[in-house]
Order: structure tokens, then C-alpha cells, then sequence
């Protein structure tokens, strides 16, 4: 395992990527900086966190990711983190699709996953990860939460990193048997919720992902699937 | 034939865009259709190609006929119909296509521009998943297919790549 810790950098994934560009560089190498000036969130939202409090590193995965799909990856990554976190460090945790990480119902880590294709496969991924691990106080985010806020306890950020890159790199050889827990885990998996689609709120029963990974739902008695872009949850 | 040299196999076929390929040995015949068979309601064929090769990987012995020659490696992108010339640079998957890497940015590539083999052409992305579309070929870029921010099918021409 090859990890390259930083005290500041702009983006973890901006950073492995090109250090990728310019250089071959090992399958699972990692970086973690203590610091990002400009740290994605989803959508163009920055992930913000305080320095050297929490987890923010990015992942490199390049053996056998022409094997795999986008979501895919995204299947094994945020199962990998739900049983890491359950095994590791006994807290209990739900993916709320399609990759949000919520402990308690609240946010815990993020996932940003950047493919590189060439022709029809995928040639790598760098896949992000933010923990919130000893930061207490979310400022203006009432639905975080940190690793200390659920056990009391401060954590070694490097030991973290460690110890989730193993279960990581266990999960990426099988792959495919990983994926398929990633329903199971699903936030709100088999219960009813209300969501809003097309200006319609309406119930519905969290059945699982498809293949592309859209969200199928029991609504009506009726199986229907859904884009992340059309459906509001309303829990 | 191990099974490395299947999987290979299957890769080839799948990205030449040939939908059957026959293949008889000393001791082996292989049949491998890759799922694509034109005509076919879109949706069907943007199951990732990579799920559905291990399937057919399972139950490779099918029936025999003559060798299809494996022919010279066809171009990565597979060159479109018309416009024999240029190389048609084709969407992996189904998603939502970016010219930019982020609004604030300028496109990754604009006509005209040259290009190398692994340069960055797009974005498509799908579930918050971002992939980078990396062109397989040096050349000039002749067009853009799609604007910006606009939803692609899987296979969907993306741009046509002059690669004189």
C-alpha cells in the first residue's frame, strides 16, 4: 500500500489524479492531506471541514477496473465503508442513495467517485472519500455527524486510513459478491417513505438499485425506478 | 486457452463492435455475442458491457463455425458508417454529458484542437458518479456531437476525431 499524506492540498482527488497523469503509479496508492483549500462535494458543493480534524483522502484503483461499472465501484466502495465501520469500529451505518454514508440518520462520510474511460471500459478511478472523524461542532450543517460525536473517542487519522484501505483492498477481489450487499444496507431499505417527484409527493417502498444504479421503488404495488435527478426524499 | 486469454477474447469483441464472433480450435470452439444487435430498444443495450462478459465467459462452448478472423485490431472507437475518414468517439455509457470540468473552466476540448491518446474529451456523468471520457486516438477534433449539459445513451457518437 503506497500512502502519501500532505498537510494541504486543493483537492485530494484533483491531486491523485494528476500525480496519475504524470507519473504510473500502484494500484490503491492513497493520498490524505490534512488540509483542502478546495475540497469537492457532490455537485459542486465544497466539502467543508476543519484542518486535520477529519478524514478526507482519495483512493486509486486500477487493477481490474475494466471489469467494473461506475456504479459498481460505488457499490463496493460504500459497502466496504458500512462493514468497515461495523467490524472496525462497531458503529452502524446505512447508505442513503447512492452514496452517502448516515450514522444515527445523520451524515457521516461523503464519497466522490472520477472515472477515466478508454473506449468502453474503465481504465481507472480515483475514488474520494471525506470522514468526519474529531470534529464536534458542524456549523451550519445540522445533518453532520463525527466519529467522536458517536463514540466519545478521538482517532488517529493515518491508523483510519490504514485499516479501511484493507478492507478496501479486500472487497476489490471480489467485487461483484461485494456489490451485492449494497441493497441490504440501503438507508430506509424495505420501509415506506414519503418522496416528491414531478411536483407529486407520494409513498413509496425502498426496494433496491438497478444495474445503472437507479432507485427502484414499490409504489402503488407497482415497481418503478427512478433518476437521482427526479426524486426528492421527504423523510 | 486460459481463461485471461477468454476474457481478452471477450474484450476484443466487445469493443469492435461486432455483435457475434465464432472462433473453432484444435479443441475449443467459442461463440461470443456481445448483446448489441441493432434494432434493439436503447435501454436494453446500456446494461455495462463488462456484465454481461462474464455470463457468456460462463458458457463459452456454444455451437461451432468457422473462424471469424480476428481481422486487423479495429480502431478503439469504432469508426462510424458514413464518415469513413474520421473516428467517431462514442459514449461508454448512459449519463449526462460536460464539455467542462467545472462551470468556471474552459471546455476540455474545442473543434479543431489538437488531441493525443489519453487526453480528456468530456465528462459523462451518472449517479454522482463522474467519468472521463479519454480519447483512444491522436488527431484533430472535426466536431461536437452534443451540446453541453445534455443527456447521452449508451454508444451515443460523441465527437468525430480526424486522426491524419
Amino acid at each position: 500500500m503506497n500512502i502519501v499524506k500532505l498537510h494541504a492540498t486543493t483537492s485530494t482527488n484533483d491531486e491523485l489524479k494528476s500525480r496519475f497523469r504524470e507519473s504510473v503509479l500502484p494500484h490503491l496508492t492513497a493520498i490524505y492531506s490534512l488540509k483542502q483549500t478546495r475540497g469537492k462535494g457532490q455537485q459542486g458543493a465544497q466539502w467543508v471541514t476543519e484542518d486535520g480534524k477529519n478524514l478526507t483522502f482519495s483512493v486509486l484503483i486500477t487493477e481490474g477496473v475494466s471489469d467494473l461499472t461506475p456504479f459498481l465501484i460505488n457499490q463496493v466502495v460504500s459497502v466496504s465503508i458500512v462493514e468497515w465501520l461495523k467490524n472496525d469500529l462497531q458503529i452502524q451505518s446505512k447508505i442513503k442513495w447512492p452514496n452517502d454514508i448516515l450514522s444515527v440518520n445523520h451524515k457521516l462520510a461523503g464519497i466522490l467517485i472520477e472515472n477515466s474511460y478508454s473506449g468502453n471500459f474503465l481504465s481507472s478511478s480515483v475514488v474520494g472519500i471525506g470522514l468526519n472523524v474529531n470534529q464536534v461542532e458542524f456549523e451550519g450543517l445540522p445533518k453532520a455527524i463525527s466519529l467522536k460525536n458517536i463514540t466519545g473517542k478521538e482517532f488517529e487519522l493515518e491508523v483510519l486510513l490504514i485499516s479501511f484501505l484493507n478492507v478496501l483492498k479486500n472487497n476489490l477481489r471480489d467485487p461483484l459478491k461485494v456489490a451485492q450487499d449494497y441493497n441490504k444496507y440501503l438507508f430506509k431499505y424495505r420501509q415506506v417513505i414519503s418522496f416528491e417527484s414531478s411536483n407529486a409527493v407520494f409513498n413509496g417502498r425502498v426496494e433496491g438499485t438497478d444495474k445503472d444504479g437507479k432507485l427502484i421503488l414499490r409504489v402503488d404495488n407497482e415497481l418503478k425506478i427512478y433518476d437521482l435527478k427526479e426524486l426528492k426524499w421527504m423523510y | 486457452m486460459d481463461i485471461k486469454e477468454i476474457q481478452n477474447l471477450i474484450k476484443f469483441v466487445a469493443k469492435s463492435g461486432a455483435s457475434e464472433v465464432k472462433l473453432e480450435m484444435d479443441d475449443i470452439k467459442i461463440t461470443i455475442r456481445t448483446g448489441s444487435e441493432t434494432g434493439d430498444v436503447t435501454y436494453v443495450s446500456q446494461a455495462a458491457p463488462m456484465q454481461m462478459a462474464p455470463a457468456q465467459q460462463a458458457a463459452p462452448m456454444q455451437q461451432a463455425a468457422p473462424a471469424a478472423a480476428p481481422a486487423a485490431p479495429a480502431p478503439e472507437a469504432a469508426p462510424a458508417a458514413s464518415n469513413d475518414k474520421y473516428i467517431t468517439v462514442k459514449s461508454p455509457i448512459i449519463g449526462t454529458f460536460y464539455r467542462k470540468a467545472s462551470p468556471d473552466k474552459p471546455a476540455f476540448v474545442e473543434v479543431g484542437d489538437s488531441i493525443k491518446e489519453g487526453d480528456t474529451l468530456c465528462i459523462i456523468e451518472a449517479m454522482k458518479l463522474f467519468n472521463e471520457i479519454e480519447s483512444e486516438v491522436s488527431g484533430t477534433i472535426v466536431k461536437v456531437l452534443i451540446d453541453d449539459s445534455s443527456p447521452v445513451e449508451f454508444d451515443q457518437p460523441l465527437f468525430l476525431v480526424d486522426p491524419s
